[in-house]
């Protein structure tokens, strides 16, 4: 290159006109591909699939904030008052429309839409490589996609139950393109998640990828849980029972609390993986939890004792000492390849499934169902050493059953805030586990449970302008 | 080495004194025939022996005549020689005309060699006089306060730092701010091109001694030949050349001191005031006798460690040099090699430079010539770490609790910091020295240029140049300090490369029709590229501090690499004409390409338009003795601004990421293809007069449009961007400059005073769809200047409770500072500066004082914050202002009551800001230059030492160590600039 350019220079400046001055002040970068070249080939896709990957690692989104910030908002998590000031606007539903992590959330949710949605538009110009292979990356960018726009329509909009799916949803972009589309409703954007997800598991014909990528189970299980928020139950079921799931089993017990310290567990079907070069130092996932960290965000006693005596599980709530404070701390992500605080969360592993199945059973309600809802449930307590529920157990305390042990099961994963509400659920908070005395209690169908469309976006988006969620200004 | 040098300095000085002679003195000034302009440099000997001196900036000369008979000959490149007898005169004024052979002598430098330029358009000289031998690493320091419309500020007393340079004020948003630097007539690289060292600027790899003068181009007229890159004007540097005759030698030698500067004695709490203090503010916080006891017992007052007395030190300067210039008809050289070292008065701060020099110039014929400039130098620098940094001997000093000790009373041992109550957790005495930050810079500048002449006055020129830069940085981090614990230690290396290849091919005609129009005109082409490649890596695990090479690093801990390009393809042409020597024109146009600009948009056209009129060559006023010059001039024209980025016009995917160890693309470049530089049409008016022969003065009246100014525009995140790059900005900049040069006194005692001022107003004239531009404690907003404070305004204490206050904007007051509303109540640019020289010279005494000033532009000390925090920064120390507080109802005070609580009371407010206006004795100079009959015997034909003085007054109400800072106004731990002292000799022969 550097021969080149002494050559160019030189006949230049002696006047050949062997080089075209056009050609000269070609220069291409040297760390960037133009975005015409980039996705030329199967290989080229499947480096930026993992940009995709590498989009949801943002702290912004599974990398810590869509962790949090449902555990946060619910009665799973409280904030001490000496704190970092990291996320108490979550606790105290006091977000407004300037709300950095909000704003950072939808950004980054959209331009991992932006980065599945050049992949998705341009596979029928990439030839080379297998069909299988252009399939399942193919595939991976559908469910990547999927899987943002129902992470989106979960924050910014009333869950799919108040409204039917008539209400404001997001806007759904298929093409990246400097555009200002308007809100499309929340069923809109549920039928498109559908679509994908369906696509994206014909599409990927094994879980040779899993779990640090989406694959035909990783797909099967999202759609189990986008179908039962949508009160699709028996398509939940069908999705849980798809035979690509068969391949993953429960961690036992006596292994559950530690399964969360590595990459890669028995029943892990989705997880992003963190490298231990990855370190964020205090900004790794566990430090906003661990003693050792900021600490500040901490288990509630109201979800402490939800563990009965000899639950296996109860061990990620252990005692520690921040300071001169004894309190109880969450160890869910203590560290992974020695580094503190390093943890690869699981998106989307077995025992969710299975709860997602249980519960669509019984909500659909009759003995037959039933009983493979009290089978499914029982999978889980038995797993954490618990005794199994009677077969008496029917209607609503069967489901209230099957949600406790949702709760217990899937706590400072990032699911609680949303489970309540979905529900039909109040979220009522007391005591100690509330100690900032405001909006302790949220009401079902509440507007702040839909969140602010960012300022940002309002701004710089005219057609969305009018569409804020009620509330907010 | 160092010390033999010294030595031989010594003796050389001791034979000197010994020898004496009956001598007089002789002064004159040496002037171009047809401009009457003073002209710099010209050799003058006494015929037949071999002392001789150059004449200053001014055309001024001083010299020593062995007696009546003797006759002086002055010589200047491109210029007749002329001999003058002394006779018994005592001043004696010189007329030089040009060469009829001029050019096969004439040195080339830029693209256009006409004097005209300078006729018509606003360029700023200032010469070597004025560069050599201050005690500071960088022209671009040196350089502030010596040429009106040229602010240049150094916000950091680190030697070797980086100073912001601005000329006509700020002409960008998010673009490129600094000018471009042509230095032999090349374009070069300048800046900062270190990644890790808080602060580096390129040119300070440039030995100030070597530089002949350096012209600021300012105006369209002067710029406009560099087109796209000329909008934030040109700083033409020349360096040395030889000139015919016998070979002269020079030695130079300065050795001096630095040290903090303090004018406002500010100081921090003593253990007692601090214990006492603080007991206050828990007491305030309900806090009883016990609290108080345990957290700040008054036996605290025991131990008082003056942490700001530790940070900083006496730093040395030393420079030492050789260089040697002459020649003959055919050849002439200059070179030089010289060292420069200065420790900073910060810990572990320190710059050396190494640097060579070869100009060489050849004819071998009338018709051909060619010439060859050589720079090689090298430097080293030792960085004290940046403010916000733990470590920092800033922050440290600062803030350190004054009962911390440095050293362990028992055994002496410096301690190591962990187990400090300070919260640096840190003892940055010992830290500093053991975790050093370095750059190694290697620079290499060389060019050849040849010219022909293929028939009388039409000429080929083809230049030839490389500019290599070479950095190699160092930052280690000790496994024994509080630092390096996790990792037991880190050393990160960067390596990068960074070189610019230059052709120019210019044609030159140059005429004199019927005697009377004067035509002189070029066209030229030039091709420009810049490469840069760096890599990084790092690695922790070290047995101890005592191999620091990344091999013996335990584990390899990250590697990184950059690389980046632009290429620059430019034509250009100008054209001069004159009546007479009475009106002037020249038009200039540059058509520049370059792998910057998007696809849609590729090349730029640029042009300007000057005249004026020579006033004082007309015959009504040719023998006016009153009005001895005056000169109108005006331009018009436009330049552009391409600083905007390598690649920013392309839609771009970015292979920084990585997934599961695996790398990994996203787009991170949105398509922009119509982007392009920004814009600058600048209109200039100037006066040129002097009266008596004996004033000159100029004035200039400019005005700054800058257009198509680069905006991130936001744009709905649906996209997957946030923004995009587009051409919308304008800001406006207008001003007025004046600088007089007089000679009050001529004769055995001559007095001369230079004075210039200059008074610039920024106004931002359009945003995208007129948005504000939040810019921290700053906003960018139309109408406004573009460094704006935009802050809520604080009213002190409440009298009644102690509570602070803000301003409500309705008249009143509110202890609320979310119901204060925002402000613009000030900003960081300064109404006026300017700078004030008065020389005196008695026989071979001078005495030469400059004083700088910079009236108004705010300073927002945030540093303050942090020492005067009302209680909320319990664990630091406090500055001593925090004494005066509301204690009672009833007191007036702009301190609010102390409390641990939060109160908002620090936060961004007016409270932090202050009047950045000062005066300083920027330099003084008392120098003696030994009578040659003391000298001649010992074969020498100049001594001169001298003492010389940086900043040793200043004058302001800014309550930090140092009011100077950077373009944005604010200060934050920043290292501040120091005073010295320094002495020197200078031997030539």
């Amino acid at each position: 290159m550097r021969k080149y350019i002494y050559y160019t220079v030189l006949t230049a400046a002696l006047g050949f006109s062997a080089v075209s001055c056009n050609d000269m002040l070609e220069v291409e970068p040297q760390l960037s591909l133009s975005d015409k070249v980039a996705l030329s080939s199967v290989n080229d896709v499947r480096v930026a699939v993992n940009g995709i990957y590498d989009g949801y690692q943002s702290i912004d989104y599974y990398g810590r904030s869509f962790i949090v910030i449902p555990e946060v908002a619910s009665d799973n998590a409280r904030i001490t008052p000496t704190n970092s000031n990291r996320y108490l606007n979550f606790r105290d539903f006091t977000y407004t429309v300037a709300n950095g992590d909000i704003a950072g959330f939808w950004n980054t949710a959209y331009a991992i839409i932006a980065r599945s949605n050049n992949i998705i538009n341009n596979m029928e110009n990439v030839t080379d490589g297998t069909e299988a292979e252009r399939n399942d990356l193919l595939g991976q960018a559908l469910a990547s996609r999927a899987l943002a726009y129902f992470d989106l329509v979960r924050i910014f909009s009333q869950p799919y139950q108040n409204g039917g799916g008539s209400q404001l949803g997001v806007p759904i972009v298929l093409v990246t393109e400097i555009g200002t589309p308007a809100r499309n409703t929340v069923g809109e954007v549920y039928t498109r998640v559908i679509e994908d997800l369906e696509d994206a598991k014909e599409l990927m014909q094994t879980n040779d990828n899993a779990p640090e990528r989406f694959s035909r189970a990783g797909a099967a299980a999202l759609l189990s849980r986008v179908y039962l928020y949508k009160g699709d139950y028996q398509k939940s079921i069908d999705a849980a029972n798809d035979a690509s799931l068969a391949g993953f089993t429960l961690v036992s017990g006596d292994n559950y609390v530690k399964s969360f310290e590595s990459y890669g567990s028995s029943e892990a079907i989705f997880q992003l993986k963190f490298e231990a070069d990855e370190n964020r130092g205090s900004d790794n996932l566990g430090n906003i939890f661990l003693p050792t960290g900021y600490g500040d965000i901490r288990p509630t006693f109201d979800l402490a004792a939800t563990y009965a005596e000899g639950d296996k599980r109860a061990g990620w709530i252990k005692e520690g000492q921040r300071g001169t404070v004894t309190d109880i701390f969450a160890y869910k992500y203590p560290g992974q390849d020695g580094v503190p605080g390093l943890g690869s969360p699981i998106i989307l592993r077995l025992s969710e499934v299975i709860l997602n199945r249980a519960e669509s059973y019984a909500r659909l309600g009759g003995a037959a169902n039933e009983a493979l809802a009290i089978e499914d449930l029982n999978k889980i307590r038995t797993r954490a050493g618990l005794e199994p529920v009677g077969t008496e157990l029917s209607g609503q305390p069967l489901i209230d059953a099957i949600l406790l042990e949702r709760r217990r099961e899937l706590a400072f994963e990032g699911h609680r805030f949303f489970d309540i509400f979905r529900t039909g659920n109040d979220l009522v908070r007391v005591g100690q586990d509330c100690p900032g005395n405001s909006n302790c209690t949220i009401e079902y169908g509440d507007n702040l449970i839909a969140f602010p469309i960012p300022e940002r976006e309002i701004k710089a988006n005219p057609s969305i302008a009018d569409q804020q969620n009620p509330g907010y200004n | 080495m160092k010390k033999s040098l010294l030595l031989s300095f010594i003796f050389v000085f001791a034979l000197v004194v010994q020898v004496l002679a009956q001598n007089r003195t002789v002064t004159g000034k040496v002037t171009d025939q047809e401009t009457g302009q003073g002209l710099p440099g010209v050799t003058v000997l006494v015929k037949g022996t071999s002392s001789g001196t150059a004449t200053s900036v001014d055309g001024g000369f001083t010299i020593s005549v062995p007696s009546n008979d003797a006759v002086l000959v002055f010589r200047y490149v491109g210029y007749d020689n002329k001999e003058v007898a002394v006779g018994t005169q005592s001043t004696i004024s010189v007329q030089l005309g040009q060469s009829s052979k001029a050019l096969s002598e004439v040195v080339i430098v830029g693209y256009s060699e006409s004097q005209q330029q300078k006729i018509t358009s606003s360029v700023a000289e200032v010469g070597s006089e004025r560069i050599e031998s201050v005690a500071l690493p960088d022209v671009n320091q040196i350089i502030q306060g010596r040429a009106p419309g040229v602010l240049s500020t150094v916000g950091s007393g680190q030697p070797g730092a980086g100073a912001n340079i601005r000329i006509r004020g700020t002409g960008s948003i998010s673009a490129g701010r600094a000018p471009l630097y042509v230095i032999d007539g090349v374009i070069i690289e300048s800046g900062d091109y270190t990644r890790n060292n808080p602060t580096a600027d390129l040119l300070s790899t440039l030995n100030p001694n070597d530089i002949e003068s350096v012209n600021i181009l300012k105006d369209a007229t002067a710029t406009a030949l560099y087109g796209a890159r000329a909008a934030n004007g040109v700083v033409v540097i020349n360096t040395k050349r030889g000139k015919a005759g016998k070979t002269t030698y020079t030695v130079r030698s300065q050795y001096g001191q630095t040290v903090r500067n303090n004018t406002n004695d500010f100081r921090l709490l003593t253990s007692e005031e601090l214990t006492a203090y603080d007991r206050r503010v828990l007491a305030n916080s309900g806090y009883g006798e016990a609290t108080q006891d345990f957290y700040r017992p008054l036996s605290n007052s025991e131990v008082n460690t003056d942490w700001i007395d530790a940070a900083f030190q006496t730093g040395t300067t030393q420079n030492h040099e050789v260089s040697a210039s002459g020649g003959n008809d055919k050849t002439r050289f200059f070179f030089s090699a010289g060292y420069f070292n200065q420790e900073g008065i910060l810990i572990g701060s320190e710059f050396s430079r190494y640097s060579t020099r070869l100009n060489l110039d050849n004819n071998p014929s009338d018709k051909f010539s060619f010439g060859v400039n050589l720079n090689v130098s090298y430097t080293d620098m030792l960085s004290a770490s940046p403010g916000n940094q733990f470590n920092s001997p800033l922050l440290g000093s600062y803030t350190m609790l004054p009962w911390d000790r440095i050293r362990d009373p028992e055994t002496g041992e410096l301690f190591v910091g962990d187990t400090y109550e300070s919260f640096t957790q840190d003892n940055f005495v010992r830290s500093s020295m053991l975790n050093p930050t370095t750059a190694a810079t290697l620079r290499g500048i060389g060019n050849i240029r040849g010219r022909y002449e293929i028939l009388p006055g039409l000429s080929y020129k083809l230049v030839l140049g490389v500019d290599y830069t070479g950095i190699k940085e160092e930052d280690y981090t000790d496994p024994t300090t509080p630092d390096g614990f996790d990792s037991q230690g880190r050393v990160t290396n960067i390596f990068g490369d960074n070189i610019t290849l230059t052709a120019q091919n210019v044609i030159n005609y140059s005429k004199i029709f019927n005697d009377v129009h004067g035509f002189d005109a070029l066209v030229g082409y030039e091709v420009q590229n810049f490469n840069r490649e760096a890599f990084d890596v790092s690695g922790t695990g070290f047995a101890s501090g005592k191999l620091r090479n990344i091999g013996t690093a335990a584990k390899a801990e990250s590697i990184g690499g950059t690389a980046t390009e632009y290429t620059f393809l430019s034509y250009l042409g100008q054209i001069n004409y004159n009546y007479d020597r009475k009106y002037y024109l020249i038009a200039n146009a540059r058509r520049d390409g370059s792998s910057r600009f998007g696809a849609n948009n590729r090349w730029a056209n640029f042009g300007s338009v000057g005249v004026s009129w020579v006033a004082s060559n007309e015959s009504f006023l040719q023998d006016n003795s009153v009005l001895t010059n005056l000169r109108i001039r005006t331009s018009y024209g436009s330049t552009g601004n391409a600083e905007i980025g390598n690649f920013p016009a392309r839609g771009l995917y970015s292979f920084a990421g990585a997934y599961g160890g695996n790398p990994a693309s996203s787009p991170s470049q949105i398509e922009s293809p119509d982007l392009r530089w920004e814009k600058n049409i600048s209109t200039n008016v100037g006066v040129d007069f002097g009266l008596f022969n004996r004033v000159d003065a100029s004035v200039d009246l400019y005005l700054r449009k800058s257009e198509d100014l680069l905006l991130a525009v936001p744009i709905s995140s649906t996209s997957g961007f946030t923004t995009i790059n587009r051409n919308i900005g304008e800001v406006q900049n207008k001003g007025i400059e004046f600088t007089v040069s007089t000679q009050n006194l001529v004769g055995e005692f001559n007095w001369t005073t230079d004075f210039n001022i200059s008074a610039n107003r920024s106004k931002v004239s359009k945003l995208n769809e007129g948005a504000d531009i939040p810019n921290g404690t700053q906003i960018i907003r139309e109408g406004e200047p573009i460094r704006s404070f935009y802050l809520r305004e604080w009213a002190g204490a409440d009298p009644a409770t102690g509570a602070p206050r803000w301003k409500d904007g309705k008249g009143g007051y509110t202890s609320s500072y979310s119901a204060a509303p925002r402000t613009i109540v000030g900003n960081a640019e300064p109404d006026f500066y300017g700078g004030l020289t008065n020389t005196f010279r008695y026989k071979g005494l001078e005495l030469s004082a400059f004083f700088y000033f910079v009236q108004g532009g705010q300073v927002y000390n945030q540093t303050r914050s942090l020492l005067e925090s009302d209680g909320t920064r319990f664990g630091m120390n406090q500055s001593a202002a925090v004494l005066d507080h509301w204690m009672e109802p009833g007191d007036i005070s702009s301190r609010p009551k102390p409390s641990l609580a939060s109160t908002s009371s620090t936060s961004a407010s007016t409270r932090w800001l202050e009047d950045g206006s000062y005066v300083r004795l920027r330099n003084v100079v008392l120098a003696y230059n030994l009578p040659s009959h003391l000298i001649s015997k010992a074969k020498l034909s100049s001594v001169r030492v001298y003492a010389q003085g940086q900043n040793l007054l200043t004058f302001t109400d800014y309550s930090g160590f140092d009011p100077e800072l950077a373009e944005d106004g604010t200060e934050w731990f920043r290292y501040p600039n120091g005073k010295s002292l320094t002495f020197g000799v200078d031997f030539g022969f």
